[in-house]
C-alpha cells in the first residue's frame, strides 16, 4: 500500500467579520496546516451591499479577523486565500479589504506577495455572449434580455478555482479574490496538487460556512479540514467543541436547493454516495464524494438595478376598531395617495408605495393563511421608493398624513390613527435595489473574465 | 394531535439564491423520519397549496442521511425586491411548522 498523502486547511469562518476563537485559530495553526482560508461575503444580506458598494459586516469586524488571520499565517508561512472579498466582490468591496490588509501589513511589519482578482466582468463580453446564445438563466429567474443586461448597474461574476489557482501559481502568499464560490477557496490548491476533485470540492462545501458544523452551535468558529486520496476528514479548531456524521451531513442542506448536487463552474459534487462516519468524539470521515466534470464551463453572473430611493416610515395601531377594518382602511389609503400624487405633479410610474401590515401578514405577505386574524395590535411600516429621494419623501410625508386622517367605518379617533415611536418619522433609507442578472455564463477559459493584479506588500 | 414542531428538531427556511426558498425539517431518528416520510404532509399537491406555488414548481427531497426533508420552492418575489418581506427567507418555515400531523 502506498504512503497515504495528505493536505490539511484551516476555514477560519463562516464568513469574513463574523469572528472566531483565538483558541481554535491557534490550535488550528499549532496542528500543522498547509494554507488557510475565508469565505467574505454572500448575497443572502439582498441585493443593497452590491449595488451600493458596502460590506455588511462592519471594518472593526473586518479588521479584527484579518489581523489574526494575516499574523498568523506568516507566523507559520502558509497561504491566505479569502474569497467573496466585502461581501458582494464588486470593485469598491475589494477595495476595502485590500485597504486594510495593506494598513494592517504595515502596522504590524507583515511582508508577502498580494494577489488581487477582478471579478467584475466586461459588460460588452457579457453582451456579446448573449448574443451567441451563451448565457442561461437559473432557476425561477426569466431569461436575460439585451435591455435588463443595460438596466444592470453593478454585475460580479463568481470565479471558480481557476483564477485562484493562477494567482498562487504567480507567486501570491495572500489571494484576495473578488466574488468567488466559496468551495473552491479550499478546493483550490488540493486540485493543484492532484487530489480526487470529489472529495475536494465536497470538504470545501463543509467547511466554507466555518462553525456551521460544530457543535455546540454557538457563534462562529474555525475548523480544520484534512483531504487525502480517498476521503476527507473535518474537525473543530476548538478543542472543546465535536462535529458529528449528522451535524456534517446535515450542512448539505443548507442555503442549497438539493443536498446532492452543488454546482460549480467547472462540474457539480455529487454527495449520493458519500457516507459520514465518526472516527471520536469531535472528528468525522466523509468518503465516497464525486465530482462530474461540466461540459461547459459556466460562471454564475450575478447583478443589480437601482430601481430608485427609499424612504420608511414605522408606526402602530392599537385602536380595535381601526384594526377590524384594516383591509379597507389600507385600500382606502392607497387611493388618497396616489390621488395626492398626482396633486404633487408626480407621475404614477415614478414612485411605489408597499404598506406592510406586522401583526397581521406583515412576514409571509400572501403566503400567510391566517391574514384574517390579527391580534390585538398592528405595525405599519410605509414603505415607498421613488425615482429621486426627493419623490420618496414627497409620497411618504403625503402616505404618513393619510395614514394618520383617513377615515374608516366607526371611527372616533379623530385627532390621529397612528403611534409613531420616532420624530423624525420619516427615514430616507438610501438607494434601492433589485436583483436583476442571476445567470450563468459560459466561459472560453476559466480565467478570461478574472484579472489578477500582484504586488509586494 | 401533535404538530411538526412538536416532532421535528429542526424546521428552518433559507433563501436557496435569490429567486429561490428552502425548507428543511430535521427529525430526531430514523424512525420518526420514515414516520413522515410518506405522510401526506409532504406531498407536493398540498405544498403546492399552502406555498402558492405552481404545479410542479415544489420540489421535495428526502435525505436519509440526515433524517431530513427538504423543500425547495420558486419564491415570489426575489430577496430584496420592492415587494419582497424577507430577505433572507428566513421565515417561510412557519408555513408548515404548526401543520397537525
Amino acid at each position: 500500500m502506498s504512503e497515504k498523502r495528505g493536505i490539511r486547511m484551516l476555514a477560519v469562518s463562516g464568513c469574513l467579520g463574523y469572528g472566531f476563537t483565538e483558541t481554535a485559530f491557534d490550535a488550528g495553526l499549532q496542528s500543522g496546516i498547509d494554507f488557510i482560508a475565508c469565505d467574505a461575503g454572500s448575497m443572502d444580506p439582498g441585493p443593497w451591499y452590491l449595488g451600493a458598494g458596502k460590506p455588511y459586516v462592519s471594518e472593526q469586524a473586518l479588521r479584527r479577523d484579518l489581523e489574526i488571520m494575516l499574523a498568523g499565517a506568516r507566523r507559520v508561512g502558509v497561504p491566505v486565500i479569502i474569497g467573496s472579498a466585502g461581501g458582494g466582490g464588486a470593485t469598491p468591496h475589494v477595495a476595502i479589504l485590500e485597504r486594510l490588509i495593506r494598513e494592517i501589513a504595515a502596522e504590524r511589519g507583515l511582508h508577502f506577495k498580494l494577489a488581487v482578482i477582478s471579478s467584475v466582468p466586461d459588460r460588452d463580453l457579457v453582451a456579446e455572449r448573449l448574443k451567441q446564445d451563451r448565457i442561461r438563466p437559473l432557476e425561477n429567474v426569466p431569461p436575460l434580455t439585451p435591455e435588463t443586461l443595460d438596466q444592470t448597474d453593478v454585475m460580479v461574476a463568481m470565479m471558480g478555482a481557476e483564477p485562484l489557482q493562477a494567482a498562487l501559481r504567480g507567486g501570491a502568499d495572500v489571494v484576495l479574490a473578488g466574488r468567488c464560490s466559496d468551495s473552491a477557496l479550499f478546493a483550490a490548491i488540493p486540485l493543484m496538487q492532484g487530489y480526487p476533485a470529489g472529495p475536494a470540492w465536497h470538504l470545501g462545501k463543509t467547511i466554507e460556512c466555518g462553525g456551521a458544523i460544530v457543535r455546540p452551535k454557538i457563534g462562529q468558529d474555525c475548523v480544520i479540514g484534512h483531504l487525502d486520496d480517498d476521503g476527507f476528514e473535518v474537525e473543530p479548531g476548538h478543542p472543546d467543541k465535536r462535529c458529528t456524521p449528522e451535524s456534517v451531513a446535515a450542512h448539505t442542506l443548507y442555503e442549497n436547493p438539493s443536498p446532492y448536487d452543488f454546482i460549480e463552474p467547472s462540474g457539480v459534487v455529487d454527495t449520493r454516495d458519500a457516507t459520514y462516519t465518526a472516527l471520536d468524539d469531535r472528528r468525522v470521515r466523509v468518503t465516497g464524494s464525486q465530482y462530474n466534470r461540466a461540459e461547459k464551463y459556466t460562471v454564475k453572473l450575478e447583478g443589480v438595478r437601482c430601481v430608485g430611493h427609499r424612504s420608511i416610515m414605522i408606526a402602530g395601531i392599537r385602536d380595535s376598531r381601526l384594526i377590524e377594518e384594516i383591509h379597507s382602511f389600507c385600500d382606502a389609503m392607497n387611493d388618497r395617495v396616489v390621488t395626492e400624487a398626482r396633486n404633487l405633479g408626480i407621475a404614477d410610474s415614478d414612485w411605489t408605495l408597499t404598506i406592510r401590515r406586522y401583526g397581521l401578514d406583515g412576514v409571509l405577505g400572501p403566503l400567510e393563511p391566517r391574514r384574517s386574524e390579527p391580534g390585538h395590535e398592528l405595525g405599519l411600516v410605509l414603505d415607498v421608493v421613488g425615482r429621486t429621494e426627493e419623490i420618496a419623501a414627497s409620497v411618504l410625508a403625503k402616505a404618513r398624513y393619510i395614514g394618520m386622517h383617513t377615515e374608516f367605518k366607526g371611527r372616533l379617533s379623530s385627532s390621529g390613527n397612528l403611534a409613531m415611536p420616532f420624530s423624525p418619522s420619516d427615514i430616507s433609507v438610501g438607494s434601492a435595489w433589485e436583483f436583476s442578472l442571476w445567470h450563468a455564463m459560459e466561459l472560453d477559459d476559466p480565467c478570461e473574465i478574472f484579472p489578477i493584479t500582484f504586488s509586494e506588500v | 394531535m401533535p404538530r411538526l414542531k412538536d416532532v421535528a428538531t429542526t424546521v428552518r427556511s433559507k433563501n436557496a439564491g435569490a429567486f429561490l426558498a428552502t425548507i428543511d425539517v430535521i427529525f430526531k431518528d430514523q424512525t420518526d423520519f420514515e414516520r413522515f416520510r410518506n405522510s401526506d404532509l409532504f406531498g407536493a399537491e398540498k405544498l403546492e397549496t399552502l406555498l402558492h406555488c405552481e404545479k410542479g414548481a415544489v420540489a421535495v427531497i428526502f435525505y436519509e442521511k440526515a433524517n431530513a426533508v427538504k423543500i425547495t420552492f420558486p419564491r415570489a418575489a426575489s430577496s430584496g425586491s420592492l415587494t419582497d418581506s424577507d430577505i433572507y427567507g428566513a421565515q417561510y418555515h412557519a408555513l408548515i411548522m404548526d401543520l397537525p400531523l
